[in-house]
């Protein structure tokens, strides 16, 4: 392999799923290869705790199999708040302000994930500006999507 | 942590052949690292930066390595013309000291002290060549193989850290995988402000020797501007092993004024104060403006941790016991916020089970 180029039809199988996420979906397969080495995956069983509401945040998860279930502490133990499926991702705004979690996150399923961690995505603003700026547009805009969602289905149930 | 950091020093002694590299190449990946990120924000990506790293190294090997293995040589022959001189000088000085001495104390005369280091020292003067240097040579010849892997591993390490990383990554559990990670970086980050301070201090060590050498060979006609620096770089670098590392670098610099000037004695008197001088100014002012005392050793530790380490493991284990101990203190500090954290211990052994009887499923049929 030249080491001043990449081979378009080495694209693995997990960086051609991560294509289909959202998040992702505006970069080219050269900027997938520059995020390759910094994506951890992992595996976790059926009822696993992936982590925990009020855990120091370290970043975010995409789902590439299986179903994670995320959940917030209430008056009488914990109320599921949604249910994330492949190619949909949880714990961006760790990603963003490295804060604590705002809800815990449990694999319902057994699954497949991708960790995209904050110092690494500092990183990348830092060197692949461009790249940097598509996922930080794409964050934005999805954040935005579940921000009025949320806003929305609290008009509706008469909360706002 | 000190017993395990003496065991490691045992094991890295008696595989000193790949512990040694592995411990140069490290550091050399932390002191190279700063560079390549800083060709990287100019727009490079990694492999091009790495590229044009190496090839700025080779241009400077280019340029400098001619002028270095001349002063080398040059300073090899004097070596050689001027040894027996110094060494007679040598054995006068302590010749009369001992006499004074003798004359002084009748149980050293009884004991004919004086006798027995002259006798030790021509003994030492004519078998040197038959005794001493092959001796020498053998143990440089069998240091280079081993070296050779320095380059290559740190090429690898600069090339693919990310990847090794993530290799690294791949064996912690799912409990403990996001706060490793995240003392991982935090350790990543001090290690690699700590080599750039260092980088930081030695360039200043290194000015400041220089300028004093340079000075000196001015008033005393020795020394020009090249070997000042040179001499001053070298004594910069050998300060960075505590202590002896300081101690050889005085020695260099007091053997090369003997062996330069006709009347050493004054030249070699300022050049130890010029030495010290830099000491302090190191010690007191370049350190705490550079490294910082967030990652310092207790001066007491250092030392009987040296000693130590030499005892253990002799030269390879002076030269590794502080980078091992580092290594300890970092795992030390990741395994003791990790495994005592109760909620994390549970949640792992919570995720076992899971995956036992996730594994046990569809057994009884």
């Amino acid at each position: 392999m030249s080491l001043f180029s990449y081979r378009e039809d080495e694209l693995s199988a997990e960086l051609t799923l991560l294509r289909e996420v959202p998040l992702f979906s505006t970069l080219k397969r050269r900027d997938l290869r520059v995020l390759e080495p910094i994506l951890h995956e992992r595996s976790y069983v059926h009822d696993e705790v992936i982590f925990e509401e009020g855990d120091e945040g370290l970043g975010m998860y995409v789902v590439l199999e299986g179903q994670v279930r995320i959940a917030r502490k209430g008056l009488i133990g914990s109320k599921e708040v949604t249910r994330l499926g492949p190619g949909q991702f949880f714990g961006e705004l760790s990603l963003l302000d490295g804060g604590p979690r705002s809800a815990s996150a449990v694999a319902t399923d057994s699954c497949r994930l991708f960790g995209f961690f904050r110092p690494e995505f500092l990183e990348i603003l830092e060197k692949h500006e461009k790249i940097g700026a598509k996922i930080s547009f794409q964050l934005a805009k999805l954040t935005t999507m579940r921000l009025r969602q949320s806003i929305q289905g609290a008009q509706i149930n008469g909360s706002l | 942590m000190i017993g395990g950091t003496l065991l490691a020093v045992f094991l890295c002694d008696w595989m000193w052949w790949i512990s040694i590299p592995l411990v140069a190449s490290v550091v050399l990946y932390y002191i190279a690292l700063p560079i390549i990120e800083w060709l990287e924000r100019r727009g490079l990506d990694h492999s091009k930066a790495l590229w044009v790293f190496i090839l700025g190294l080779t241009l400077l090997a280019a340029v400098l390595g001619p002028a270095l293995l001349s002063w080398f040589t040059t300073q090899a022959y004097l070596v050689q013309e001027k040894l027996p001189a110094v060494l007679n000088r040598i054995n006068e000085t302590l010749g009369s000291s001992i006499m004074g001495m003798e004359e002084e104390y009748l149980w050293m005369q009884e004991a004919e002290v004086g006798k027995k280091i002259n006798a030790k020292l021509e003994l030492f003067k004519e078998g040197f060549v038959e005794s001493y240097l092959p001796n020498v040579v053998v143990y440089v010849l069998h240091w280079v193989p081993c070296m050779l892997l320095v380059p290559y591993l740190t090429f690898f390490f600069l090339k693919d850290a990310h990847r090794l990383k993530k290799l690294l990554m791949r064996g912690v559990p799912n409990a403990f995988f996001e706060k490793v990670l995240l003392l991982f970086h935090r350790l990543d980050g001090q290690v690699k402000k700590y080599f750039c301070g260092l980088m930081m201090m030695t360039l200043l060590d290194t000015v400041t020797l220089a300028l004093g050498l340079w000075v000196l060979g001015l008033n005393f006609g020795v020394f020009g501007i090249v070997p000042s620096i040179f001499l001053g770089l070298l004594c910069a670098v050998l300060s960075w092993l505590p202590f002896i590392g300081s101690v050889v670098g005085c020695l260099v610099i007091v053997l090369v004024c003997v062996i330069q000037s006709a009347e050493p004695a004054w030249l070699v008197f300022w050049a130890v104060i010029l030495f010290v001088s830099v000491r302090l100014l190191d010690d007191f002012l370049y350190t705490p403006m550079t490294i910082g005392r967030s990652l310092s050793v207790h001066p007491l530790v250092t030392v009987l941790m040296i000693f130590a380490g030499g005892f253990v493991g002799g030269v390879t284990g002076l030269l590794l016991v502080m980078p091992v101990l580092g290594v300890a203190m970092v795992l030390g500090e990741i395994f003791g916020q990790v495994w005592f954290d109760a909620r994390l211990r549970a949640r792992y052994h919570w995720g076992r089970q899971l995956r036992l009887r996730a594994a046990r499923e569809g057994l009884s049929g």
